[in-house]
């Protein structure tokens, strides 16, 4: 059990079976390597993952699925290798979303979702081979437009 | 940045652990092979940073649940669930 001093909620107790390390580091951030969930009702169903080295590191997570219905990640076989999973159907998606100023601008990365692997408590961000999937999609507009088509911001992926 | 010659089937070694060899090159085109420790990630620049670039902005959550609370209140509602909204304590 560890208790973990974070910016924004206070002090956390962490048992080691809500741990997740990384089995790959998150591009932009090398020194994180350990993160658990920190799950609030009036926020559900998006969760914060919260880094246990950098206590001011949150991200807001959320299953892709909920906002984009028809997410269908196609993943390198590589990823799957390394990530000791049989199939994309043993992994669990989180998709990182970034809060503008404007929450009705908020997007998600459906690119480089992060799969997680509940057996063996690791995870990582993985880019995707879908060429229909960008590094920012718009939340709201997906609910509007009920999926994927449309919802992503323009330009390279 | 360092700037050396290989040809191929020649490689270049990074600290102990990365290896970056030269498999083939076709026209302009190299294609090169990475061998690397399973914690670092290894992606096309433009890739990688653009994955980067996106985390960054991620992380720097200005976090106000009540914010996102009327965020979820809102999705509630175009997805046909609405709730009304709850009581803070």
């Amino acid at each position: 059990m560890q208790i973990i001093k974070t910016t924004r909620f206070g002090e956390i107790t962490v048992e080691p079976d809500q741990i997740y390390s990384v089995s790959e580091t998150l591009p932009g951030f090398p020194d994180a390597t350990s993160f658990f969930f920190i799950d609030r009702a009036n926020i559900a169903p998006f969760r914060w993952l919260q880094c246990i080295e950098d206590t001011s590191l949150t991200f807001v997570i959320v299953k892709p699925e909920i906002f984009f219905y028809n997410y269908a990640p196609q993943l390198d076989p590589k990823d799957l290798k390394s990530m000791e999973m049989e199939d994309q159907f043993s992994g669990q998606f989180y998709t990182i979303v970034v809060l503008p100023e404007d929450l009705t601008q908020m997007t998600a990365n459906l690119k480089a979702p992060l799969m997680f692997n509940p057996r063996t408590r690791k995870f990582k961000q993985v880019f995707l081979l879908n060429s229909d999937y960008r590094y920012q999609h718009f939340i709201l507009r997906a609910i509007e437009e009920k999926g994927i088509e449309g919802s992503g911001a323009e330009g390279e992926s | 940045m360092l700037v050396l010659s290989r040809r191929i089937d020649e490689s270049i070694m990074i600290g102990e652990n990365i290896e970056v060899k030269v498999i083939d090159i076709k026209g302009e085109t190299i294609k090169l092979g990475i061998q690397a420790p399973r914690s670092v990630p290894v992606h096309r620049k433009e890739i990688y940073e653009e994955i980067k670039r996106e985390n960054v902005k991620a992380a720097a959550v200005d976090a106000d649940p009540e914010k996102l609370s009327q965020l979820e209140n809102l999705s509630k509602l175009m997805s046909g669930q609405a709730q009304p909204p709850k009581e803070e304590t």
